[in-house]
């Protein structure tokens, strides 16, 4: 009986998304199909993306709620590139590039100017969401017929969807460094404790920059995914995607004060948000319970994490 | 074979020298413990060792060889390396990772771990005990805590390793265990510990020399491989002065016949709590004072903070004039009638970043307002009486308190608690860190106090002060009463001996 | 069976400098704001046309009446020492209800009291959450924002609440008294009941003293979570009546109504130079703030500007706004 809890309390997600998988499937013929779940994960593709940034900069003790401006930002950039007939290796040598700049501004204002993480995030959201409705004057702007963007929203590999691979691609290598990787294990420690990591000599500022630098990275790219699939640069796209992200993570085992969190868990807890959410579609339920959802789930994550603690 | 020297070190704070010319040295596998009373200057030694604080004078040699230590880094590169009461430990992170914490190992930009998992694995072998190196720092036990820190120490080839009070978080098997790595540890590798610790009779045990300090110099060194172990000298070279003339409570009036019916002003019966204090029982009357005496960790503060209901007990009863008081708040505390000045005067005591007004009436608020708005003349008048009764240095009520010095601002602390017109008036630490003269003028309140009719109550880690300002003294240890006196009937030494946990006189 | 050990500080001396520093600290937070303030007013006097006009004039002060009100809740939250970001979903939520109860006929009387009991109701749940179950602000306020917006659009479904024929209800937001608008005396009524209170009642003084304190203020007897528990009351409080002035002004609810307000807020209070960190700041500074905003937007608007241009602007105040305060802070 002792082992059965442990297994229970040690998979708790896991076992959660099972009963998800179980339930819908009861209550609808398709959804128990290889079909119906390429379709699922495309879905969740963009907010997977975007969630790895979250959650490394929830681990490191901080929070991040530019990512969907950020986002958006990328869609517009695509598709301004793809207008120009650019390359693409131009162009994601540029998102990149962009990302790297926002990033850094976020990492050092925190960092070195000491504005809490929330309001300089925030204050970016609403530069970036102002400064887009400025250049757009709030049209949004189609894409040029681009081989690249095709290939990314449409094309297929080895039986799965591009995206789908790009998002898997990304979860890899976010895991390859949160696991492998010195910076990786400094996240983890400076969200432990920050001070002792400044003792021991390890530049927990620097570190820190970072993080917000591969945030801004996995903002742009997931921007640039959500840009193929619905084929438009967008000012207004992504918007509440930073809460959706995380709760996401939240649930995913993150605890919002940092040093916990997992690549695995991420990916648990945004599969069971977009789950809970397409389910609910399905059943015909008002697709704002989302929010809701989304506002209980960070609660009662916290709510349990903080009990451990 | 010595393997550190420091000769002549003397350190100053904000102009109060806390160690003054010390010798200190160090032989290779020993274990050397310093002793010495609060403030004595033992803590502070060993960080300016760690490299944590710089010395003013002095020299430090390391086998032979002059050497700076200016940062704790430093200090590691030397081979030294202290373990703080407050283990340094990442709590999320594992065994192997924390003892490796900045110092990976890695294969062209990826961690190697299985490097270092062996290492610890090794390291923790070395100590005896059973860890599993992937386990989380935060599911551990205390001890097991503490042999990483000392597994980390050794990762980083510490040949010198300090310990700041190594046994007072263990349980006695625990610490037969502790002793015998150590001794495994010093014999087989050659390592040299220095501890701190005020347990003497465990100390006896490890130790091979013990170093006594007192009120900064060094009293004394004690082999114990050529003396056998004398606790009775130990606790005079720690005590042994005379008490300077200038505290008020004259023999007279500490010899005041014990009151034979009256009822006290305060009794504590049977508190109890888990890990703090044990079957705590007192008596406080009208006109005295009453001293707590005790070393770091005997659970004085917790006891004071148990009675304010800072920090509940888990039983016991608490009785005001007689009467149980039912306290379950701060501020029923507060409306019996009992004043608490607390240990940390800038954290806890007063908010230093307000006004000297604002921090008077913090406590009294209640009685000042009319209709929910302060009646602000009032509270004004208040706040100057304050500060000229208790003669507060300041420019105005405006001041902020953060600009006051420290013996003014323990004052407006003192000045917030009599606000309230307390009958009892619990002071933990009332002249810690303040300069001589400061500490007058507050043994002056604390008379007055006592001379209006308060029933005072006083912790206090100076023993000429617990000797000098009291009538009757209780002595504690580890959470439990060991010596119940009459202040004029003790000595110094007396005191002492159970504050270390010995003779337990009821 | 830890006693705490006093940190080392020897003997202490008092700092002969004090004076100058809390001079220039006391000056450059209680008034700092000013100089600003009339530097761009009397800028954009000079730049635009149509700025110096008694209309015009008027037309800022109902701008500002909305958003300086709804800041008097974030002014105390902040210098009690935490945030509040479902300011916006509580303004929604008053919005929404008053709407459908004023369109399916109910009495303005009871609209009021439904759109207070809803600021207050939601405040008091922040409050528990933040006190009782010490779940840090910025988390607990994150998710009853997102909750609350879901509760909006749920309700909603997604469509505005529009066409209240009700002249009462309108008056509210588009009334005058006089020639004054009646946001603006809402406004000068609620702030000078609130100044007053802040500063010269007990529950102010506590606010202050668990923003600096909150151990200290904790032995001193003060009832930190009772206190706590009220501030956020107050900030739902006080979103609601800038709720219902605006809701009456627009004579429109949509789902995303005041969404992002919390930002604007913090703003305000921020410029007007209270800390983030709490423990300092005044209610007429946030005035100047929410003010310093309002006359910016209305400049933006007379030259033409678009008001994202303000947007983008904002985000780079506040940022700059703290950075300077953290400069001159570790300056001492």
């Amino acid at each position: 009986m002792k082992t059965i809890i442990k297994f229970v309390q040690k998979n708790t997600l896991l076992l959660f998304l099972f009963f998800l998988i179980l339930v819908f499937s009861v209550f609808s013929d398709n959804f128990l199909t290889f079909y119906n779940a390429v379709n699922i994960l495309k879905r969740i593709s963009v907010t997977g993306i975007i969630s790895l940034g979250t959650l490394l900069v929830i681990i490191s003790g901080g929070i991040d709620v530019s990512v969907g401006a950020l986002a958006a930002l990328s869609t517009i950039v695509t598709a301004a590139f793809v207008n120009y007939n650019a390359s693409p290796l131009l162009l994601l040598g540029f998102i990149v590039f962009v990302a790297f700049i926002f990033g850094f501004f976020q990492g050092v204002t925190i960092t070195k100017g000491r504005v809490p993480p929330i309001i300089t995030t925030l204050a970016t959201m609403t530069i970036v969401r102002g400064a887009l409705m400025l250049y757009t004057k709030g049209f949004s702007i189609n894409n040029a017929p681009s081989r690249l963007l095709k290939v990314v929203g449409r094309g297929k590999m080895v039986g799965m969807p591009v995206l789908v691979l790009i998002m898997f691609f990304l979860y890899i290598i976010s895991w390859i460094i949160l696991n492998k990787t010195k910076f990786g294990r400094y996240v983890y420690a400076i969200g432990g404790d920050e001070n002792i990591c400044r003792l021991t000599g390890i530049k927990v500022d620097l570190i820190k920059i970072w993080v917000y630098v591969f945030a801004s990275i996995m903002s742009f790219l997931g921007g640039f995914v959500l840009n193929t699939r619905l084929n438009v640069g967008q000012p207004t796209a992504a918007t509440g995607l930073e809460l959706e992200c995380i709760a996401a993570v939240v649930l995913g085992g993150a605890n919002l004060a940092g040093g916990e969190g997992t690549v695995s868990g991420t990916f648990l807890g945004v599969v069971i948000l977009g789950l809970l959410v397409n389910g609910l579609n399905m059943m015909n339920v008002v697709t704002y319970w989302q929010y809701i959802l989304q506002g209980c789930v960070i609660l009662f994550s916290t709510l349990i994490y903080s009990k451990r603690v | 074979m010595t393997v550190l020297e420091a000769s002549g070190v003397t350190k100053s704070f904000f102009g109060v020298r806390v160690l003054d010319d010390v010798d200190f040295d160090l032989r290779k596998g020993e274990v050397h413990t310093v002793v010495g009373e609060n403030g004595a200057g033992k803590s502070t030694l060993m960080k300016i060792l760690a490299g944590v604080y710089t010395k003013d004078e002095g020299d430090i040699r390391i086998e032979g060889h002059d050497v700076r230590i200016s940062t704790p880094l430093a200090a590691q590169k030397h081979g030294i390396s202290m373990i703080f009461q407050e283990l340094n430990l990442v709590p999320n992170l594992t065994v192997y990772e924390n003892i490796f914490l900045g110092r990976e190992e890695t294969r062209t930009f990826f961690l190697h771990d299985r490097v270092i998992v062996k290492s610890a694995k090794d390291l923790i072998q070395k100590l005896g005990i059973h860890i599993d190196v992937y386990s989380k720092v935060r599911d551990l036990k205390i001890s097991d805590r503490q042999m990483v820190e000392i597994a980390k120490a050794l990762s980083t080839n510490a040949k010198i390793i300090i310990m700041d009070e190594p046994t007072s978080t263990l349980s006695d098997n625990e610490i037969e265990a502790f002793f015998t790595i150590i001794k495994n540890l010093k014999t087989e590798m050659g390592i040299s510990f220095v501890f701190i610790s005020h347990r003497l009779r465990e100390v006896s045990e490890i130790s091979d020399r013990i170093t006594v300090l007192r009120d900064g110099s060094v009293v004394g060194t004690i082999d114990l491989n050529e003396e056998a172990y004398d606790r009775d000298k130990i606790v005079t070279m720690m005590v042994g002065r005379s008490i300077e003339g200038f505290y008020f409570r004259t023999s007279s009036e500490s010899d005041k016949p014990e009151a034979e019916e009256k009822v006290p002003a305060l009794e504590v019966r049977g508190f109890n709590r888990e890990k703090a204090f044990y079957d705590i029982n007192f008596k406080v009357y009208c006109g005295e004072i009453l001293g707590i005496a005790g070393l770091v960790g005997s659970g004085r503060t917790e006891t004071l903070n148990a009675v304010v209901n800072l920090d509940p007990p888990d039983s016991g009863e608490l009785l005001i004039n007689g009467k149980n008081a039912h306290i379950k708040s701060i501020k029923d505390a507060l409306e019996a009638g009992i004043g608490y000045v607390p240990e940390d005067r800038r954290e806890l005591g007063c908010i230093v970043e307000m006004d000297i007004l604002a921090n008077c009436s913090l406590s009294i608020l209640d009685t000042l307002v009319s209709f929910n708005f302060i009646k602000k003349r009032e509270e004004k008048a208040i706040a100057r009486k304050s500060i000229e009764n208790l003669d507060i240095k300041t420019r105005g009520v405006s001041q902020l308190v953060k600009y006051l010095s420290g013996g003014n601002q323990q004052k407006v602390v003192l000045a917030k608690s009599l606000n309230i017109d307390p009958t009892v008036m619990l002071l933990d630490e009332p002249t810690r860190g303040i300069d001589v003269n400061a500490k007058v003028e507050i043994y002056k309140i604390i008379n007055h106090m006592v001379e209006r009719g308060m029933a005072v109550i006083m912790v206090s880690s100076e023993l000429p002060e617990i000797l000098g300002e009291t009538d009757r003294i209780i002595a504690m240890h580890e959470g439990t009463i060991t010596g119940r006196f009459r202040t004029s009937e003790v000595t110094q030494e007396d005191i002492m001996h159970c504050m270390m946990g010995e003779r337990a006189i009821s | 069976m830890r006693e705490t050990t006093g940190k080392a500080s020897g003997g202490e001396h008092g700092r002969a400098d004090a004076g100058m520093n809390v001079k220039f600290r006391f000056i450059f937070e209680n008034y700092g704001i000013v100089i600003p303030l009339v530097i761009v007013f009397i800028g954009l006097s000079i730049i635009t046309k149509g700025f110096i006009d008694g209309k015009n004039l008027i037309n800022i002060l109902r701008q500002i009446s909305f958003l300086s009100i709804v800041s008097i809740g974030s002014t105390f939250v902040i210098i009690s020492g935490g945030i509040d970001l479902s300011v916006g979903s509580i303004m929604g939520l008053v919005a929404v209800f008053s709407t459908i109860w004023v369109k399916s006929g109910g009495n303005l009387f009871w609209m009021l009291v439904i759109a207070l009991i809803t600021g207050l109701a939601v405040g008091v749940v922040n409050g528990i959450l933040i006190a009782n179950f010490t779940i840090p602000p910025f988390i607990v306020t994150l998710a009853t924002m997102i909750a609350g917006r879901g509760v909006i659009l749920l309700i909603t479904r997604g469509y505005n609440i529009s066409g209240l024929d009700c002249d009462k209800f309108l008056f509210f937001g588009r009334g005058y008294i006089g020639s004054v608008p009646f946001p603006v005396i809402i406004m000068v009524v609620v702030y000078a009941i609130f100044m007053l209170y802040m500063g010269g009642s007990r529950f102010g003084r506590y606010i202050y003293a668990i923003g600096n304190n909150e151990s200290a203020s904790r032995v001193a007897g003060i009832a930190v979570k009772k206190v706590k528990i009220l501030v956020y009351m107050i900030a739902g409080l006080t979103g609601a009546i800038g709720s219902v002035i605006l809701v009456s002004r627009m004579n429109l609810a949509t789902p995303m109504f005041c969404s992002g307000i919390e930002f604007d807020c913090i703003t305000a209070v921020v410029l007007g130079g209270t800390a983030i960190t709490g423990g300092r700041g005044k209610l007429i500074n946030t005035l100047m703030g929410a003010t310093l905003l309002g006359i910016v937007n209305n400049g933006f608007n007379l030259m033409g500007i678009s008001s994202y241009w303000a947007s983008v602007a904002k985000g780079f105040i506040l940022i700059i706004a703290i950075i300077i305060y953290n400069l001159r802070v570790t300056k001492k």
